[in-house]
């Protein structure tokens, strides 16, 4: 035997031994590393085979066409992954609105793409590389080379001859009228906000000042309503007026009002009472008379046969706390 | 379709002669004849076109509300000009950002867009919808407030000075409450206003592809271009380019005859 004919034989046997060895029929057989090579979706067996293929290959621009792989001579046809083409860069600058679609065997995929742009392009098939267990260790992947498919894209053209009529497709409120200015400016101009800032200080001070005008003796009176007890005096005195027994009230407000407002003893009643409270306080005589009168006609009125009505009490004693609340201001 | 035509080249041709109500007439009218072609798409955009120039030539002279933006911006993309329409819904949005037709209509064209799958987040094209102070209250709900708010102060005032009353401060207390919180939601426009003018919003007329660089050399910001009627917002310019920020942030150059201002 010849030097070439044992060179053969060596290799043969080579190639005998490790087809014997069982071979992966399955991916779940291969190591991590194998399984995770680039370009590789899990094909298994020797001669495998990849063809792409387009379906139409001359398209108008808005349409879609069918990309279609074909995997053959393949021991795990069930096994095998489709090759993810919306995630290629090259391939989203060409179509948009990727859509799988299955294939009619376990080694086909499909897939449903619209190119973008009007042109001639040469589709950019991906790398499909393979696992052959008959060669030996570290050869065993293998590229499987495919043509890659032509297509064109032809703008939309618009036919003179008349065709199907395709409604316009909107949302319904845009087929409504169309919406008329209503004239108003989009804002407040500018000197709205300065009229609304000048009638905001003005009005009220024109009010204030007509109110005076109109009633001299009521801005005294607001004057000395700014009293916390003698506003509380006046206060229940208008609400005596409307109640059942206005005088019982009237010496009440009366009494109240001397020990909020003048610091009178609390324990002061009758008129005496309140009379020597009064008098040690240091009080002149003309306003102690006019204490003693006030609290001696609440005392007639609901006790005595007095004429003298609740009503005309509460209106006295009104004028009281204003003829003194109006001296002492 | 001839009068159509004369009635664009009277329109578009001689502007300058066409007053303000025959704009407006023209174009109301062209947007009813679409209207009633809507049918066939084919006979309903032209009469959808010429009305859009009309509501383009009549806002440009002046005119501007934010009916005829929302009537233009619908006219536009009924014409399907997508960008265009975008770009008369961010016209009214400016003069009225809290008007809810111009907002949902604005939504309508951004949905027409065709939307890459963005690889990542900071490809994102579409923004989000509208929000903040501007987005809610208008100009005119802050001085209806105000008004409302100086009448409750006014009232608490000519109270405290004339017949007095337990209730004069408190009520004058809310007026002023009122008006501090009018005070600060129109300084919460003011700024927003302000942020928005900062980098006012450019929209693509056409497919184009985000460089690095200003200039055709400069490699891809993003491997797919940008669709027609994406929204970008201007950072800087320079030789004829854009430096523009994508709604998810990334950052690239755009050629500026590939872009609409908003007008």
């Amino acid at each position: 035997m010849s030097r070439i004919g044992k060179g053969y034989a060596c290799m043969w046997l080579a190639f005998a031994a490790t087809a014997r060895a069982q071979p992966p029929a399955s991916v779940e057989r291969l190591s991590p590393v194998e399984r995770q090579q680039s370009d590789f979706y899990a094909a298994i067996g020797s001669g495998v085979t990849a063809a792409w293929t387009v379906e139409p290959a001359r398209v108008e621009l808005g349409a879609d066409i069918e990309l279609t792989l074909k995997v053959a001579n393949a021991d795990n046809p069930a096994e095998l992954l489709r090759p993810n083409l919306a995630d290629r860069p090259e391939w989203k600058a060409i179509f948009g609105g990727f859509r799988d679609s299955p294939g009619s065997s376990p080694g086909e995929f499909r897939y449903r793409l619209k190119p973008r742009n009007a042109g001639a392009f040469v589709l950019p098939i991906p790398k499909y590389r393979f696992y052959n267990p008959r060669l030996p260790e570290g050869r065993r992947f293998q590229t499987a080379f495919a043509a890659a498919p032509n297509i064109t894209v032809i703008p939309i053209v618009i036919a003179s001859a008349p065709s199907a009529q395709i409604p316009l497709d909107a949302p319904d409120r845009f087929f409504d009228d169309p919406p008329s200015s209503s004239g108003a400016p989009a804002s407040p101009p500018a000197w709205y906000w300065w009229a609304l800032l000048a009638s905001g200080a003005s009005v009220p001070s024109a009010g204030i000042v007509f109110w005076r005008w109109r009633n001299p003796d009521a801005a005294k009176l607001a004057r000395i309503r700014r009293a916390r007890s003698v506003r509380i005096a006046l206060d229940a005195l208008r609400k005596a007026e409307r109640g059942p027994d206005p005088t019982a009230s009237v010496t009440k407000i009366a009494l109240r009002y001397l020990v909020e407002r003048h610091r009178m003893p609390a324990s002061a009643h009758t008129p005496r009472e309140v009379s020597d409270a009064l008098r040690s306080e240091g009080w002149p005589p003309e306003k102690l008379g006019e204490v003693e009168a006030i609290l001696a006609r609440c005392d007639a009125v609901r006790f005595g046969a007095a004429t003298d009505s609740g009503l005309s009490l509460v209106e006295s004693t009104r004028r009281w706390i204003e003829r003194w609340e109006g001296a002492a201001t | 379709m001839n009068a159509l035509f004369i009635t664009l080249v009277l329109i578009a041709g001689k502007p300058a002669e066409a007053t303000e109500a025959e704009l407006a007439d023209t174009a109301r009218r062209e947007y009813l004849l679409g209207v009633e072609a809507r049918g066939d798409a084919r006979v309903a955009r032209p009469h959808f076109a010429a009305a859009a120039v009309a509501y383009r030539l009549f806002w440009e002279r002046g005119s501007r509300t934010p009916e005829l933006a929302e009537s233009w911006g619908r006219a536009e993309f009924l014409a399907g000009d997508s960008p265009r329409a975008i770009a008369a819904a961010h016209a009214g949005l400016r003069l009225a950002p809290q008007r809810a037709g111009l907002q949902r209509d604005l939504e309508t064209y951004r949905d027409a867009v065709i939307a890459v799958p963005e690889a990542k987040p900071d490809e994102r094209l579409r923004p989000p919808r509208l929000s903040g102070v501007r987005a809610r209250v208008s100009e005119w709900d802050l001085f209806g407030a105000a008004i409302v708010a100086v009448s409750i102060l006014s009232i608490g005032v000519m109270r405290r000075f004339t017949v007095g009353g337990a209730w004069a401060f408190p009520t004058a207390a809310v007026g002023v409450a009122g008006l501090i919180v009018v005070g600060g939601l129109t300084w919460e426009r003011a700024g927003e206003a302000a942020e928005e003018r900062s980098a006012p919003v450019w929209v693509l007329r056409s497919d184009e592809v985000l460089r690095k660089g200003n200039g055709e050399s400069h490699a891809a910001r993003v491997d797919a271009p940008l669709p027609r009627g994406a929204e970008v917002r201007e950072i800087a310019r320079r030789g004829g380019w854009l430096q523009v920020r994508l709604a998810g942030g990334a950052i690239g150059w755009l050629p500026e005859r590939a872009l609409q201002p908003i007008p």
